[in-house]
């Protein structure tokens, strides 16, 4: 309690002052808060709330949002949040001279695998000069990596719907190394092409499995060769053709068995929220599916 | 309370413990449910409950919930070694979780989260969290400071700019 990295104080309305820790109630005079301590308040239940939720919840006082913007809270928030991932979907047209012609811009959309099969549009982000064409966005800690021909890269705050070029960042065709404040490191990207590559997982540690490869069920499909997508107890894999058309496998790490998350082609529709609704197979688009956490982690400008 | 426990006894086997809580109310419970909390796990560990454990932060309302919610789970740890012996199954534990936060009041549901913290009752603290965690979801910043009676220390112009600065998080 005593190495808490959240502040304890609290802002009373009125008297009489309850220094509300734990360490009170502990003094042994049989004293019961009736309020939660801040500590609790924030290690324990803030961390638990969406991040649009928290994001509001920064105009409640100068302590909620002084610790709703710390790195600590951020990151205990994606601790909670990593369990939980849900599917962006960007969709990308094709540009027949992607050298010479730009995109408008970026949209994305979100659903819940396995609860929805409808995307929403959760951000449509405009250039009014255009974006260079773009290929296999990446994910990491609620931040979505969009590497583009050119070189450049944009990265997507979808917690602050915003896309910007960060400054601290550079590409080079194909590869990607990229360090932001929050981001540790990001497996390099492969190029395109398709694949007939099955799986091995590599466990670490110190048990009898561990430090050997042990090979998966094979994908019944080619699978985009693209670095697949690693969250607790799973990755994930684009399937370039899966039975019907283009689709997302989730690949369990214990026992090694494949899953088709989602069928592309039959099974999504995009919800654009003004009433305009389409199936996924009815658009002459690519579309790049990731599965993100929400968080609030930031980036520095 | 005491007849449950004192039934455990003969089918659970082991030692029994006496919680007794801030009103001197006294719960007998089993060894394997009474260290559910690490708390007492570690008093248990350092063989000091001979005389009964003291919670003089747990009154006795909220430390029957604890118990009933610890001999409930009790069957949880034993289950996963001897299924013969499983208790209560997974759709039962659930029901019974979701039933036992669901009619609380707020300053109830307080004090069950302050206790389940206090014993260390790593489970029961999640649960209770999500709960009030859940409650908040979809709330205003006003309808925080009422709950959590929070004094508004911005002033006018620095709250309207932090709304501004984050108005899509309004819009619902």
């Amino acid at each position: 309690m005593e190495n808490h990295p959240f502040p304890k104080r609290r802002h009373l309305m009125a008297p009489p002052p309850r220094s509300a820790s734990a360490a009170a109630a502990t003094a042994g005079g049989g004293f019961i808060p009736d309020d939660i301590p801040d500590d609790i308040l924030f290690s324990e239940i803030l961390v638990r709330l969406p991040a649009k939720c928290l994001v509001r919840f920064q105009s409640v006082c100068k302590l909620w949002r002084a610790t709703i913007i710390s790195t600590s809270f951020a990151r205990r928030h994606l601790e909670h949040s990593r369990p939980r991932p849900s599917m962006v979907v960007m969709p990308r047209m094709f540009l027949s001279n992607p050298k010479k012609f730009k995109l408008q811009g970026v949209t994305f959309y979100r659903f819940q695998p396995g609860q929805s099969k409808v995307a929403e549009l959760i951000l449509e982000k405009r250039f009014p000069r255009g974006i260079p064409m773009f290929s296999m966005p990446l994910h990491c800690d609620g931040l979505i990596l969009i590497p583009c021909v050119s070189g450049e890269i944009f990265v997507c705050n979808l917690r602050k719907h915003t896309v910007r070029k960060p400054q601290c960042c550079t590409g080079a065709q194909g590869r990607l190394r990229v360090r932001p404040l929050e981001w540790q490191a990001l497996p390099p990207l492969i190029s395109g092409g398709e694949s007939r590559a099955g799986h091995e997982i590599l466990t670490l540690g110190d048990g009898e499995d561990c430090w050997k490869w042990k090979a998966t069920i094979d994908p019944p499909y080619p699978i985009n060769a693209r670095t697949p997508i690693c969250l607790p107890g799973f990755f994930y894999w684009s399937a370039l053709h899966s039975t019907t058309g283009h689709g997302l496998s989730k690949c369990d790490l214990r026992d090694g068995s494949l899953e088709e998350v989602i069928d592309m082609a039959r099974d999504l529709t995009y919800d654009h929220r003004n009433g305009i609704k389409f199936r996924i197979g009815e658009l002459p688009v690519a579309h790049y599916m990731l599965p993100c956490v929400e968080s609030i982690v930031r980036i520095r400008p | 309370m005491a007849a449950a426990a004192a039934e455990a006894t003969t089918d659970g086997g082991g030692k029994m413990i006496i919680l007794i809580s801030a009103d001197g109310k006294r719960f007998e419970v089993t060894e394997a449910v009474a260290s559910q909390s690490q708390l007492i796990s570690n008093m248990i560990e350092d063989d000091c409950t001979e005389n009964g454990v003291r919670l003089p932060n747990v009154d006795g309302d909220i430390l029957t919930m604890v118990v009933d919610y610890c001999n409930m789970h009790a069957g949880d740890a034993a289950a996963a070694g001897d299924t013969m012996k499983a208790s209560s199954t997974e759709e039962e534990l659930k029901k019974f979780d979701a039933e036992l936060v669901q009619a609380l009041e707020n300053p109830v549901l307080f004090k069950l989260i302050l206790a389940a913290n206090f014993l260390n009752i790593k489970s029961l603290l999640d649960m209770t969290c999500q709960r009030v965690a859940d409650m908040m979801s979809g709330k205003t910043p006003e309808q925080m400071r009422e709950t959590f009676s929070i004094e508004n220390d911005f002033t006018p112009e620095e709250e309207a700019a932090i709304r501004q600065e984050n108005a899509w998080a309004f819009d619902d």
